[in-house]
């Protein structure tokens, strides 16, 4: 039990540690495309550090403050499911269904508190996070079901045990790894999928009213939503059981998916649907077509 | 003491008078004693959970009413009490002023009969009898609503006869076939009516669909919620939409499970028991509901096609046939029933309150209605399946049967209509409860402790049988068991192994409360934060006058999702479609009024002339 305890610490701090770094990472990467020289490479330690700390931060009440806990409790919580490479704090119950599920508590905590400001903008992000959460969930569902169904098991160690065997599901199903890929760009909010957040037009949306330690906790949250989110795409196409090989594969899919966003325009939330939709919809179900068959 | 369903249905009977005459004396009063009542329904259905009763009210005629609460039917009994319990105990604060109080605690005795009427009934002429008296109870209850609620209420008639005749239609074909009514002999002889069952299948099916509220018969759910009383709006949605899910389980994996069990087959598979076109309709229904739901600016009224998209998931997983499935559409049925009563229940308070239920001139109340808005949290929560709560689980167990046959159609919609889900029900979360509070709702207090306590029951009835989840799923298993369908394994309160993988939502909920104390106490070590009021907001600099002397011009709530309702816009309605049909039918009597009637006593003559003729021609 104790043991357990160490253990989780010391796997939510090192995830900490590696996605704060890496995102630190990935804005010098964003700077040297644009020609910048960039910040350094701690510079989101900074961030986070001086946020948490500041002396002043405003609260617009008790739903504002619940669903700061609830983001990140949960997000925290969802992390602690997480397998890394073949290692798994609780490996039974390594379930992807959960995961996928439990880090939605942590986006209605954040959507909870944001509207709970009471700021129309807050508001008008929110109803575009969700509109494309509704868009980028239902292409990435489809794989994600072909590759429970092939893997016989929803639990993602057995996944990465099915590839161990045949070969990576990048390979075998390279159109579904592509649909996967397009639908991971809209998790993680990136460029042409940034419209929730929308700086310029609507004032970062969900992020309008946060300041100080608030804010600190948002950007935690969000490191370690990205954390999941870009580790289950990992197990989830390239699965291998070594910790090293993980943490490799994770830096070229985060950085790949990094690069091509700051390269990128964004889109109106209806076309972000309609995109998602059409195209990686489309393919998903010929992917599935392809592997399974025609099944009714 | 021993109850009997029996017992219990002659003592509804004879409080239904009782309770009009103290309603009519004192409101409190008798609703207070229909809560009681109900109390004892509660109690008495859960002592029968291990025995069979079976018992008889005696009519004048040579015809028996009786009952049966066993295994099988007790699942739906027992849900059925609590709901009724509930709502119930909202009313003794929420029918002041009611216009037609005494009626309505009446009318809501009879619909209490009529759930253990219907669930417990041991021959299907009991079941429709009471079926009926729900039928018209419900009606007077809908008509004492809304303005257009005498419209809606005879909309909701009109679709429940075309079910009772349905049903008289099958009870006929049946008794000719086995001579008896009762539901053990049916399932006894199930094997011999092979020439029958396909028309008794599509009949009580059909029946069941459209109390149920699935496609394509859901269309008098939406005027129906949108008008009828708000504390009855629970009980509709909850339970008596809920007879025809049973009717669905009855004829989809009672009969047949029971009538193999009967001979000697040791494991009923999927093979025996789906029913892809009805799980199809399931679909499509989860999906119209959703994307319906979606579009609503009536709390109400969204409410009311959520219903509809979880009827789809609930008959998807019955008709899906594995055991897995089967677990998932029941246990959607008790995870349904406490979800839509804890959300029809916080419409009801909100409207207590402010005396609307559009959404789109509220906002803020959480600041006035704390426990209102647990309420509604937590029933959304577990309406979009997110654990650790109980839709989880049942959403789960239809996900892990769907996938393990690799049916990524039906897969992919059951997700749709999950995070198709969070949209809907985040609306009124925001435009409702959050946001910025008109001043017309400075004065609102939170309501009265009844209808804060039955709030809160819900709420600790959907956190614990999330949590432990064994509650739920165990009297399921039970049937499962005892008609040898292969079902799913249950350890201890928490832990379920499926084929796939195993769950175990205890420790879901105990990481998820780690993860939340973690962080708040870390948030209380951290500076502390200063409090504004709702008024001070960033506004990019701007000086905005308004924002403090009228608030809801700064609160975004209509059209809330505008622009996704923008890309599902070219859809067609099938709505507008009955409507289409009902006018080219209106038109083409009206055409045949015109020959016939219009047109003189002559041509009248005429037209009965010719007719006797022809019949006298084919000598009929």
């Amino acid at each position: 039990m104790v043991n357990m305890i160490i253990l989780a610490v010391v796997f939510v701090i090192g995830a900490f540690i590696f996605q704060v770094t890496l995102s630190g990472f990935s804005r010098k990467v964003v700077a040297r495309i644009q020609k910048r020289r960039g910040p350094t490479v701690f510079q989101n330690f900074y961030d986070i550090g001086k946020l948490l700390f500041k002396e002043s931060s405003i609260s617009h009440g008790f739903i504002f403050d619940f669903g700061i806990w609830m983001a990140l409790g949960s997000t925290i919580a969802t992390l602690l499911f997480m397998p890394v490479g073949g290692w798994a704090l609780m490996p039974k119950y390594a379930n992807i269904i959960v995961i996928i599920y439990l880090l939605a508590v942590g986006s209605l905590g954040m959507a909870m508190s944001a509207v709970g400001s009471g700021n129309p903008l807050a508001s008008i992000g929110v109803s575009r996070a969700l509109t494309q959460m509704f868009a980028y969930e239902l292409p990435f569902v489809v794989i994600a079901v072909l590759i429970i169904y092939l893997a016989k098991s929803s639990n993602i160690l057995k996944i990465i045990e099915y590839q161990t065997q045949n070969g990576w599901n990048l390979f075998s199903m390279p159109i579904g790894a592509l649909v996967a890929y397009i639908s991971l760009m809209g998790m993680l909010g990136k460029k042409p999928f940034d419209t929730p957040i929308a700086p310029a037009e609507i004032a970062s949306g969900p992020l309008v009213e946060y300041s100080g330690k608030y804010l600190g906790f948002l950007m935690i949250q969000h490191e370690f939503a990205t954390f999941i989110e870009v580790g289950l795409f990992v197990h989830l196409f390239m699965g291998s059981t070594s910790i090293i090989g993980f943490l490799i594969k994770y830096i070229i899919v985060y950085i790949s998916a990094v690069m091509i966003s700051s390269v990128m325009a964004r889109l109106k939330i209806d076309e972000v649907v309609k995109f998602y939709w059409r195209w990686p919809l489309g393919l998903a179900i010929l992917q599935a077509i392809i592997t399974l068959g025609v099944r009714f | 003491m021993a109850f009997t369903i029996g017992s219990l249905i002659y003592s509804g009977s004879i409080f239904s008078v009782i309770i009009y005459l103290l309603t009519r004396f004192s409101v409190k009063l008798g609703s207070i004693f229909t809560t009681v009542l109900f109390g004892l329904y509660v109690y008495a259905i859960y002592i029968l959970k291990d025995s069979v009763s079976i018992s008889f009210i005696h009519l004048p005629g040579a015809y028996n009413l009786t009952f049966k609460a066993d295994l099988f039917n007790w699942p739906f009994l027992m849900i059925g009490t609590i709901v009724l319990f509930v709502s119930a105990l909202f009313s003794i604060h929420g029918l002041k002023s009611f216009k037609s109080a005494a009626s309505f605690n009446f009318l809501s005795v009879l619909v209490g009969t009529s759930v253990l009427g219907v669930f417990g009934a041991n021959d299907l002429l009991t079941l429709f009898i009471f079926w009926e008296l729900m039928t018209w109870a419900s009606f007077f209850l809908v008509s004492m609503g809304k303005k257009e609620a005498r419209s809606a209420a005879l909309f909701f008639l009109f679709m429940s006869m075309i079910s009772a005749y349905l049903m008289i239609y099958g009870m006929f074909l049946v008794y000719n076939k086995v001579g008896s009514f009762s539901l053990d002999v049916i399932a006894n002889n199930w094997g011999d009516l092979s020439d029958i069952r396909g028309r008794l299948f599509v009949l009580f099916v059909l029946a069941g669909l459209i109390k149920g509220g699935v496609w394509p018969v859901h269309v008098w759910l939406r005027t129906t919620h949108g008008n009828a009383p708000n504390i009855f709006s629970s009980v509709l949605s909850g339970i008596l939409i809920k007879f025809g899910s049973f009717i669905v389980y009855l004829f989809v994996v009672f009969f047949p499970a029971f009538y193999l069990t009967t001979k000697g087959v040791s494991s009923v598979g999927a093979e025996k028991l789906s029913h892809p076109i009805l799980a199809y309709i399931g679909a499509i229904s989860i999906m119209i509901g959703t994307l319906s739901a979606i579009r609503q600016n009536d709390f109400k009224k969204l409410i009311a096609f959520s219903s509809v998209s979880h009827a789809g998931y609930i008959v998807l997983g019955i008709a899906f046939g594995t055991g897995s499935a089967i677990l998932g559409g029941l246990s959607h049925i008790w995870v349904h029933a406490l979800t839509a009563a804890g959300m029809f229940l916080s419409a009801a308070a909100v409207y207590y309150v402010t005396g609307t239920t559009n959404m789109d001139e509220m906002g803020g109340l959480v600041r006035k209605m704390p426990i209102t808005f647990t309420t509604y949290l937590v029933a959304i929560i577990s309406v979009a399946g997110i654990p650790p709560l109980a839709g989880f689980v049942s959403k789960w167990l239809i996900y892990q049967a769907l996938i393990a046959k690799g049916n990524y159609l039906l897969t992919f919609i059951a997700f749709f209509g999950s995070v198709g889900s969070f949209l809907y029900v985040f609306r009124p979360l925001a435009t409702v409860f959050l946001g910025q509070l008109p001043h017309k709702y400075d004065s609102v207090k939170e309501v009265p402790w009844s209808m804060q306590l039955s709030m809160l029951i819900v709420t600790i009835l959907t956190i614990v049988f999330g949590v432990f989840p064994s509650f739920m799923l165990k009297p399921i298993i039970r049937i499962e068991e005892a008609l040898s369908i292969p079902t799913v394994k249950i350890e201890g309160y928490s832990n379920i192994y499926t084929m796939l993988t195993q769950l175990d939502m205890f420790l879901v909920a105990i990481i998820f409360g780690i993860g939340f104390i973690f962080v708040t106490i870390l948030f209380f070590l951290l500076a502390k934060s200063t409090k504004v009021e709702q008024y001070e907001q960033y506004t990019a600099g701007e000086i905005v006058q308004e924002i403090s002397t009228t608030p809801e011009i700064y609160h975004y709530s209509k059209n809330y999702y505008r622009s996704f309702e923008r890309v599902i816009e070219w859809a067609p309605s099938l709505e507008e479609y009955y409507r289409i049909a009902a006018r080219h039918i209106s038109r083409f009597y009206d055409i045949l009024d015109g020959i016939i009637f219009k047109s003189g006593i002559p041509m009248y003559v005429w037209f009965i002339t010719i007719t006797i003729l022809v019949l006298l021609l084919i000598r009929w």
